[in-house]
């Protein structure tokens, strides 16, 4: 599961996810790719289901590449626990989605099988996403 | 490298608010500079500019500016495009003003050429760089480079330097650098059957 291996504060606040990226939202490295049109907060289970479920359709017969990294700890309180008494102990690691966010991308496989692929992955995140490929994203 | 003609307006007026305006006028707010000026903010529409970067050349066609004061007659090139991550729509452009006689310096898309012996074979071909940059005039600015990858085999690359360029250009990232190689999947996998127990 990914997560920091290091952090200069165990905690953090909520924060809001407004606004378009900057950055990340290119094709870098493959041909393909999985582009997130909603924003959202993924954590890292759900980061390591839905490259499972790519990796398992394309056999070994591609590349992937996960272009998102969870670095924003959640807390959480312990079950039956009376509200108050402070934040709860750090409980999971989300990465902040924003629209146009590439999640995913993917090479060494035909169109058909990466849309595929991406559709099993697209179906373990909690994110409406799109399916870009080199040939009709926008560079530069 | 083609020639292109842009039709550019001057505009006063600067800032997020009026380019905000502009689009939603259906413009797109741009602006020139170059050697030897101060940067002149412009509007352009956005049909002209994309039958301007219409084509292989793309970015690097070399464009001949039509109107906008002094900026008539000028050649420019895109320095950067800013576009909706989403929709993919223009939001902004830069045009870097050129000289004919000065090198620029531009990045060129490579063009695999060949099925790589390698992937024939089993291997998976790992793209690790989709353009150079590259220094030359303006007129020799090539439309893209082509990497013959027919005789690639597993295990091996093709770097930088291997690169057989046209008369007259420069590459500029590092010689080193590795274009393209085929990954020895086929071996991984006879090694991995090879482990298992029958």
């Amino acid at each position: 599961m990914l997560m920091p291996k290091r952090v200069k504060h165990r905690k953090q606040m909520k924060g809001r996810m407004g606004g378009t990226p900057e950055r990340g939202v290119k094709l870098a490295f493959g041909e393909y790719g999985l582009q997130a049109t909603e924003c959202c907060w993924l954590d890292s289970r759900q980061i390591e289901a839905a490259r499972i479920a790519m990796t398992r359709y394309i056999k070994r017969g591609g590349k992937i590449w996960i272009r998102i990294f969870p670095d924003k700890p959640l807390t959480a309180k312990p079950a039956e626990t009376r509200m108050g008494k402070g934040k709860g102990s750090p409980d999971s690691w989300v990465c902040v989605i924003k629209p146009g966010r590439m999640l995913y991308e993917m090479e060494g496989v035909t169109e058909e099988i990466a849309r595929e692929a991406f559709r099993l992955a697209a179906h373990k995140l909690p994110v409406a996403t799109k399916f870009v490929a080199r040939k009709e994203s926008h560079e530069g | 490298m083609e020639q292109k003609v842009l039709s550019v307006e001057t505009r006063d007026k600067t800032g997020k608010g009026i380019c905000r305006q502009l689009r939603r006028d259906g413009f797109i707010p741009a602006v020139v500079y170059g050697k030897g000026m101060d940067p002149v903010p412009v509007t352009i529409k956005p049909k002209e500019l994309a039958a301007a970067i219409a084509g292989e050349g793309g970015q690097n066609n070399l464009i001949t500016l039509k109107g906008g004061g002094a900026l008539d007659g000028n050649t420019v090139i895109v320095a950067d495009v800013n576009r909706d991550p989403l929709k993919g729509s223009l939001r902004h452009v830069d045009l870097h003003k050129i000289s004919l006689t000065d090198k620029v310096r531009v990045d060129v898309s490579l063009n695999l050429v060949g099925i790589a012996a390698g992937v024939k074979e089993g291997g998976l071909l790992d793209v690790a760089m989709h353009t150079v940059e590259v220094e030359c005039l303006p007129t020799q600015i090539p439309e893209h480079i082509d990497v013959d990858i027919a005789g690639l085999t597993i295990g091996h690359s093709i770097h930088v330097g291997d690169l057989q360029l046209p008369a007259g250009i420069k590459v500029l990232d590092d010689p080193r650098a590795s274009v393209v190689s085929v990954l020895g999947k086929a071996r991984e996998e006879e090694a991995s059957a090879a482990a298992q127990p029958a």
